[in-house]
């Protein structure tokens, strides 16, 4: 198989006027995919993210509820 | 009196079949099943699109009319063909959830809907931009290039509805039913090219007859086609597998995944 291009600069220049216009579809392609990946990438560590930190909230909430619950019978009863 | 008990046996095993078909079908299933083919699917994906993309930009011979101008077909032409696909899936995903009420085919359509909408996107700007020095002109109002901007807008709507209805228990009905109805459009864009006059050439693959190119230009957008098909799957996939946490997020599986996670 023979390259079409017999440099690198004619492949840039895509053998004459057509660079601008084969270079930027591609470029938008390559723009578009990247920006897909990117977001399904966002979107789940963002859910780990958000999830691990409502545990560790409701974990730390329970906790002080056990902690403070005898605490304030006693405190009602001084009243 | 035997009669009837027979009868209700059988349908218990219908009904039977049935509830193991909705298990397997559900949301825990299906986040299993699938998350482990991401990855191959988007190494696979990003081999087919190297060997592609070389092939297509550097290898394959510039056309005797165009020049090397036509090289955009090796992206114009995957977008257009997965965009109509995608479309297509979102309506059969549509109908399983109105007839039969199935929760997963609406959160693949919901994965499914954005990655079609980009891609239909991107095919009506290369098609621009390939309009441009062929035509003489980025935009014609003939009719393969206007159906193809009603499918790009019936994909924003079909987004908008999703988008709408994500609390409500009725969440989704009405996408899935703009996804059946706006299916017509899709043979509309099919033939359009061979029921008016128009400037965009016919259809370059066809079942019954030999592509009139060269294989060493039809090859690699056969490639390329395949991988947009096999990259899309991924990203959707994926997609789908957040979704389903992110539903899922009460439930003891899903809360396990996170505490490995974050381990």
């Amino acid at each position: 198989m023979q390259p079409a291009f017999n440099s690198v600069a004619e492949f840039l220049q895509m053998g004459g006027a057509h660079a601008p216009f084969v270079w930027s579809a591609w470029g938008i392609t390559v723009f578009c995919l990247f920006i897909l990946v990117w977001h399904a990438r966002l979107t789940r560590q963002q859910f780990f993210r958000e999830e691990a930190a409502r545990q560790r909230r409701l974990q730390s909430q329970s906790a002080q509820a056990q902690f403070s619950a005898p605490q304030s019978s006693e405190h009602s009863s001084s009243q | 009196m035997t009669k009837p008990a027979r009868v209700t046996a059988k349908l218990s095993i219908w009904r039977r079949l049935w509830q193991w078909f909705l298990q397997t079908v559900g949301p825990r299933h299906f986040y299993f099943t699938f998350m482990p083919w991401v990855s191959w699917l988007t190494g696979l994906a990003l081999v087919l699109l190297l060997i592609g993309s070389i092939w297509g930009l550097v290898f394959a011979p510039p056309d005797y009319l165009q020049g090397n101008s036509y090289r955009i077909i090796y992206i114009h032409v995957p977008a257009a063909n997965l965009a109509m696909s995608i479309y297509l899936a979102l309506a059969v995903l549509g109908v399983i959830r109105l007839v039969w009420q199935i929760k997963m085919a609406e959160i693949v359509a919901r994965a499914a809907a954005p990655v079609g909408f980009v891609v239909c996107v991107l095919s009506l700007l290369t098609g621009a931009i390939w309009g441009k020095p062929t035509w003489g002109a980025y935009w014609v109002w003939d009719g393969r290039l206007t159906s193809m901007l009603i499918l790009a807008f019936l994909y924003a709507g079909v987004m908008a509805l999703y988008q709408a209805f994500e609390n409500s228990p009725n969440q989704g009905k009405a996408a899935a039913i703009l996804a059946v109805v706006g299916v017509v459009n899709l043979p509309i864009i099919k033939y359009s090219v061979d029921w008016w006059n128009t400037l965009h050439q016919g259809a370059t693959f066809t079942v019954t007859e030999a592509p009139k190119m060269a294989a060493s230009m039809w090859l690699p957008l056969l490639i390329m086609i395949l991988a947009f098909y096999v990259m899309a799957a991924a990203l959707i996939l994926y997609r789908t597998c957040t979704l389903i946490l992110q539903r899922e997020r009460q439930s003891r599986w899903v809360q396990d995944l996170v505490r490995q996670k974050g381990a």
